[in-house]
């Protein structure tokens, strides 16, 4: 017994009995050498490794796809896979260029060094127990080769040795990130000071907050915060000011007086909006990715309570005269299949922290921005009016989705009115600002680079003067009812994402995400007054030019909707479309992330479409946006753009790796035997689709997820109930009624806890659902004979991811 | 080629008939069937929606001119011309259309520095649609018309799925004739690819471009109280289509206006009258149209979400409870029968919740009618719709607000095969478009 092996052995013993018993630890390549070395146990340098990597050269090689990390091209490949510059820590990077990173060094014993890139187990899984066989076999005789290992195959070396767009647009194309891409600012939130002396701008790119004289117009403060940074609120005396990281899960406080970032303050997940409750000296942080609220006291520097919010929390208001802050919801909630959107308002009570009312909006979704109107006992707030169940067959008439304003009474009625007019839309409404007085509102048009002021005191009347019926089926669907409330629409700056009122009310400011720009509108007329350079370059850059496309909705016939409206954050609405291509009525699609997807090629759910090119050029055109298709170089710098989309940490993975579920799960997901012990044929199982970087094999396969509503099927009405889409059929396959099953693209899954709903028709409302309420049939994976506590592990180790 | 006499050139009613929100119909009747149009100078008639002036800058070639239409006082005189005026000193610059026994309507192009226009070499030469620089020179043929073409405008790009990168495309109208009514078609700038996309019972005409990009036109439509489809007295109402002949609906709903106004304009000018005078400038272009529409044999579907929906209110306690749908086309022995009689094409279920889905022949104008539970007719249309190849049509009601939103509800139409409908009743023959354009030169 050699030095390597007695270290991984005293490793063993050191960690005790656990979980980590009952599965195999990573021991690294100088464990797997000591006995598998040339002239000694050298099975793998015979005939049958002649044509793998398992050659000493080879090996070699492989050892060193670590440290191409390390190389100046890695950050530009990591940018176009929607990663941070942090590749060495970079899951999607590490399952490829080490070994058992998915697993994490938990999982691993001293002797294991990831620095030493793709080595033995990374074919041949984790040999901790193929050691010990070894080790109990009291024998110097070879144990038997596939004792507790994996035999690998050529299939192995198809997980990382695939066509990976992102690599070639870097090592072959030249894509570079320009320098400059860093020094934009992108405004996405700003708030006036409790004195009303400066305007804080909050700058997603930049990462930091701008402060401006208001007096002046001049920056005089910069203050660097957390990654991602999306709102800002101030203490009561405005001594300090909290701001969102979006990236970080984490709140900066800024101390004014210095304007120093002091303190930073956990909390949920992807948070957006928060407010400070002067009351209770308590700031609320809504966790968007979380579904939760966090209260958090100032005073005692503790959090309170984590409240269940929305789906998707994003933005609050807090109305201090009726003791409440009402909160929005990007997503909709989770309904039954093929219902119309439901979306909540939470409203908090501001002095129990309790959540009081859960307030359905009918019909909306992405509910944003929301203000209070001061005297009138209630708030306003942004959406849109998805219509996700008709097909996208047309746009005229608001066909596919039109956007509006929100007002929730404190008794408990919501009301909802369009913003739009037959023939130019209002896209994107993010945010809304009322004046003091509660008689303007400004709401911002980020798709049309416009606003709108809006006369709240006509609004209102016009909502008190309509009948119950008008109230409910007319005023939000009807084009022509912003006459009524629309003073009229400014141009402002590129992608206004963000309003805010000065403290008289005289002046509105707009912050214009992709120009680095504040613009100022005075009031009464609320004509431009002024641009606000925040400091960004002046040059557009490649990737900017992506994005402001990506936000832009005159690229859509009427600026119907951008490529944001179904992508905020790059990410999902939460819905599922009819889509014209795929026939009318049947095959509804669901609606999938951009983040980090340059490298799950084929795209479109049918995985028809070979590049995002395809995707987001002809097919965006004729199916979508129905007028001219992007200029070949607009279409290179949209897709460059997407790819850049950043995908989130994964808030269910632990720093040092997979928790012992979580493990249990992966042993689930990467069995070859069932319960039973019997086989389970390969394409039953996860691995066999699931697998590589992404966990897809990138290759269409048949799972039996269609369903009857997939193709024309001559179903009789009565086996179809109203208020459940499968009905009475819903145990009836696509292949039980006779068709054949379609080739459908596999999904990668990375994040994918963040991905409801599930399934290529959206079917599924939660990865439970996937198995236990739509594979009846055993076919999408062997999951029948799973416990309930395997099921559950196997949940786990997805949501890891 | 200047010309000394100077032309006083005054604007009466100039953008009257194209005030949106209030629509327009010019109210015609005609003795027999349609009017019959016998040359491009003709068309010069007060219905002519094409004479708005472009708001852009002045082109650069053109600066400072006036493009327009000549036409002889002397009523015997049909011949007419093309001419560009100084928009100050009012001077004719230049005839630019020498050579021609007729030429008229021009159209500018988006850039302002060329046109297009309709005319013949010689006097019973059919009318084709010629392009021309603004200075006079790069004149060429751009199609032609077996009958004649009346009208032609530029429309913006049309792009399909198949496409390298968008083309651009014009739309022109076919001279109606006493068995033929006038139709609008488009082609590429280039002449090629011509395609009908307008297929109405008595005729469409003035294409007019909105800045939407969708096209607006005149179609002759039976009166209200004119359930027979007699001919014998039309209405001209406005529908809008998008440039692939897609989507066709009423124009913000049919509208009457009493009395046919012309906007004319008027010359000091003993012998010509000037009329569509157009400042020649650069205007927006409008966006483009990425079709769905390619092969011709692509089946073509229609869905209604609600067949009670009408005005803003769905069904109430009061209406009669429609059973099935009905399709007619037109379709006769003789060629004045085949646009006035009505022949049934089929019919379609209409579900509890009001919708329906049908598989439609395309190309053909189509009519429906609902159909209550005794089998009796509660509504018809008065005018018709067509679908083009490939289209998914869909509607809300009938004749609801058209600035209603459909309502995102999944209907029990669309959870099942469409209905198919066919015109295997019709002659096939009679199906064919009657005036296929002659295409490129």
């Amino acid at each position: 017994m050699n030095v390597a092996i007695g270290l991984f052995l005293a490793a063993l013993i050191a960690q005790g009995a656990s979980e980590q018993d009952v599965h195999p630890r990573y021991v690294g390549q100088e464990v797997c050498l000591t006995c598998h070395s040339a002239g000694r146990n050298s099975e793998w340098q015979d005939s049958s490794h002649q044509s793998s990597p398992c050659t000493t050269k080879d090996l070699l090689a492989h050892n060193r796809s670590y440290a191409a990390l390390q190389k100046s091209e890695a950050r530009h490949i990591a940018a176009l896979s929607g990663l941070r510059a942090d590749v060495e820590n970079s899951l999607i990077c590490l399952a490829c260029h080490a070994t058992g990173a998915d697993d994490g060094r938990r999982w691993a014993v001293p002797s294991f060094d990831i620095t030493d890139g793709v080595q033995c187990e990374a074919c041949h899984g984790a040999g901790s127990f193929h050691v010990e066989a070894f080790r109990t076999s009291r024998s110097a005789q070879p144990i038997k080769p596939s004792l507790h290992i994996r035999s690998g195959s050529r299939e192995d070396c198809k997980r990382c040795h695939i066509e990976r767009p992102s690599h070639d647009r870097v090592l072959k194309d030249g894509f570079r990130l320009s320098p400059i891409d860093h020094d934009y600012k992108t405004p996405v939130n700003l708030a006036i000071s409790p004195d009303g002396s400066k305007l804080f701008v909050v700058c997603e790119r930049s990462e930091s907050v701008i402060v401006i004289d208001l007096a002046t117009h001049e920056k005089v403060a910069e203050v660097n915060v957390g990654a991602r940074p999306h709102d800002i609120a101030f203490s009561g005396d405005g001594g300090f000011a909290y701001v969102t990281n979006r990236t970080d899960a984490s709140v900066s406080v800024i101390k004014t007086n210095g304007m120093k970032v002091i303190r930073t303050i956990s909390v949920g997940h992807e948070p957006h909006g928060i407010v400070y409750d002067p009351q209770a000296d308590r700031l609320i942080v809504l966790n968007t990715s979380d579904n939760t609220v966090s209260l958090y006291s100032v005073m005692e520097e503790r959090m309170e309570a984590v409240l269940s919010g929305g789906e998707g929390p994003w933005s609050a208001a807090l109305d201090s005269k009726n003791g409440r802050t009402v909160l929005t919801s990007v997503r909709p909630s989770l309904g039954n299949f093929r219902d119309p959107p439901v979306s909540e308002l939470t409203v908090i009570d501001n002095a129990t922290g309790h959540v009081v009312v859960r307030a359905n909006v009918p019909g909306a979704n992405m509910l944003q921005g929301i203000a209070s109107i001061p005297g009138a006992d209630a708030v306003l707030f942004t959406l849109v009016r998805s219509k996700n169940l008709i097909p996208t067959s047309r746009l005229a008439q608001g066909w596919v989705i039109t956007n509006g304003l929100g007002v929730y009474h404190f008794d408990g009625r919501v009301d909802q009115v369009l913003l739009d007019q037959p023939a130019s839309y209002f896209s994107d409404p993010t945010d809304v600002a009322v004046s003091p007085d509660g008689r303007r509102a400004v709401v911002v048009s980020g798709g049309g680079d416009e606003v709108a002021i809006v006369d709240v005191e006509a609004l209102l009347e016009l909502l008190r003067s309509s009948a119950e019926y008008e109230r409910e089926h007319i005023l939000p669907n009807h084009l022509g009812m912003s006459s009524h409330f629309v003073l009229r629409r400014v141009p402002v700056g590129r992608n206004p994402r963000a309003v805010a009122f000065s403290a008289d009310g005289n002046v509105a400011y707009v912050a214009n995400a992709l120009d680095d720009t504040v613009t100022t509108l005075r009031a009464p007329d609320f004509v431009m007054e002024s641009t606000i350079e925040l400091g960004g370059p002046d040059l557009v850059t490649h990737l900017r030019r992506g994005e402001r496309l990506f936000h832009d909705a005159s690229v859509t016939y009427g600026k119907q909707f951008s490529c944001r409206s179904c992508h905020p954050d790059g990410h999902i609405n939460g819905l599922t479309f009819d889509i014209e291509a795929d026939g009318i009525g049947l095959h509804p699609v669901d609606n999938r992330t951009l983040q980090s997807i340059f490298d799950t090629p084929p795209f479109k759910w049918e995985g028809t479409n070979p590049t995002l090119h395809r995707q987001c050029g002809p097919r965006l055109a004729v199916f979508f946006t129905r007028l001219d298709p992007y200029a070949s170089n607009e279409l290179d710098a949209l897709v460059d753009y997407m790819c850049t989309i950043e995908r989130p940490p994964n808030r269910y993975r632990r720093r040092d790796g997979l928790t012992d579920a979580q493990r249990r799960g992966k042993a689930v997901f990467e069995r070859a035997t069932d319960n039973r012990g019997l086989p389970i044929a390969p394409k039953n199982r996860c691995v066999t689709c699931h697998s590589g970087a992404y966990f897809t094999t990138r290759v269409q396969s048949t799972v039996s997820t269609n369903m009857w509503f997939d193709a024309y099927i001559n179903v009789e009405l009565k086996d179809l109930s109203q208020n459940d889409e499968f009905g009475v059929l819903g145990n009836y396959y696509f292949v039980d009624v006779g068709l054949a099953d379609k080739l459908m693209d596999v999904p990668h899954l990375r994040n994918i806890a963040d991905g409801r709903p599930y399934l290529h028709n959206g079917a599924a409302n939660t990865l439970e659902e996937i198995w236990t309420r739509f594979n009846m049939t055993d076919r999408h994976g062997a999951t029948a004979d799973l416990t309930r506590q395997q099921l559950n592990d196997l949940i786990d180790y997805l949501k890891s991811l | 080629m200047q010309h000394q006499r100077k032309a006083t050139i005054r604007v009466e009613d100039y953008r009257s008939s194209l005030m949106f929100g209030r629509g327009l119909v010019v109210a015609v009747c005609v003795g027999l069937a349609v009017v019959v149009v016998v040359g491009a100078c003709r068309q010069q008639t007060p219905s002519s929606l094409a004479d708005v002036s472009p708001k852009g800058r002045p082109a650069g070639t053109g600066e400072g001119l006036v493009i327009a239409t000549q036409v002889p006082v002397s009523g015997a005189d049909s011949r007419c011309r093309i001419v560009t005026v100084g928009e100050q000193d009012r001077a004719i610059i230049s005839v630019l259309t020498e050579g021609f026994a007729v030429a008229a309507s021009p159209d500018l192009s988006f850039d302002g520095e060329r046109f297009l226009f309709v005319g013949s070499r010689g006097e019973e030469d059919p009318q084709s649609i010629w392009e021309m620089r603004i200075d006079g020179s790069g004149l060429r043929l751009v199609t032609t018309c077996p009958g004649g073409c009346a009208e032609a405008i530029y429309l913006s790009t049309i792009y399909t799925i198949d496409m390298l990168a968008p083309v651009d495309q014009i739309a022109f109208v076919t001279l109606s004739s006493v068995e033929i009514p006038s139709e609008i078609f488009t082609c590429r700038l280039d002449g090629s690819r011509a395609r009908r996309i307008t297929f109405t019972a008595n005729g469409a005409s003035d294409p007019f471009l909105l800045d939407d990009g969708r096209l607006l036109f005149t179609m002759q439509v039976s009166p209200s109280n004119d359930e027979t489809g007699n001919t014998d007295c039309l209405e001209a109402a406005l529908f809008t289509v998008n440039t692939d002949g897609t989507d066709v609906f009423p124009f913000l709903g049919l509208h009457r206006r009493s009395g046919a106004r012309p906007h004319t304009i008027q010359v000091d000018d003993p012998d010509w009258r000037t009329l569509n005078a157009k400042r020649i400038a650069s205007r927006d272009r409008p966006p483009g149209r990425a079709s769905v529409v390619d092969r011709d044999d692509a089946p073509a579907q229609l869905y209604c979400l609600n067949a009670y929906m009408t005005g803003l209110r769905g069904r109430s306690e009061n209406d009669k409870t429609i059973n099935k749908v009905r399709f007619y086309s037109r379709g006769g022995s003789s060629e004045v029968q085949s646009r006035t009689m009505p022949r049934l094409l089929g019919e379609a279920p209409v579900e509890s919740d009001g919708s329906f889905f049908v598989e439609l022949p395309s190309g053909i104008p189509i009519q429906l009618e609902t159909i209550g539970s005794n089998g009796q007719s509660i509504n018809r249309m008065r005018s018709y719709f067509w679908v083009m190849p490939g289209e998914r049509r869909g509607c809300i009601g009938c004749h609801e607000d058209r600035a209603l939103t459909p309502p995102n509800r999944h209907v029990f139409a669309l959870r099942r095969p469409p209905t198919r409908i066919t015109s295997d009743c019709l002659d096939p023959e009679k199906r064919k478009s009657p005036q296929t354009p002659g295409g490129r030169p």
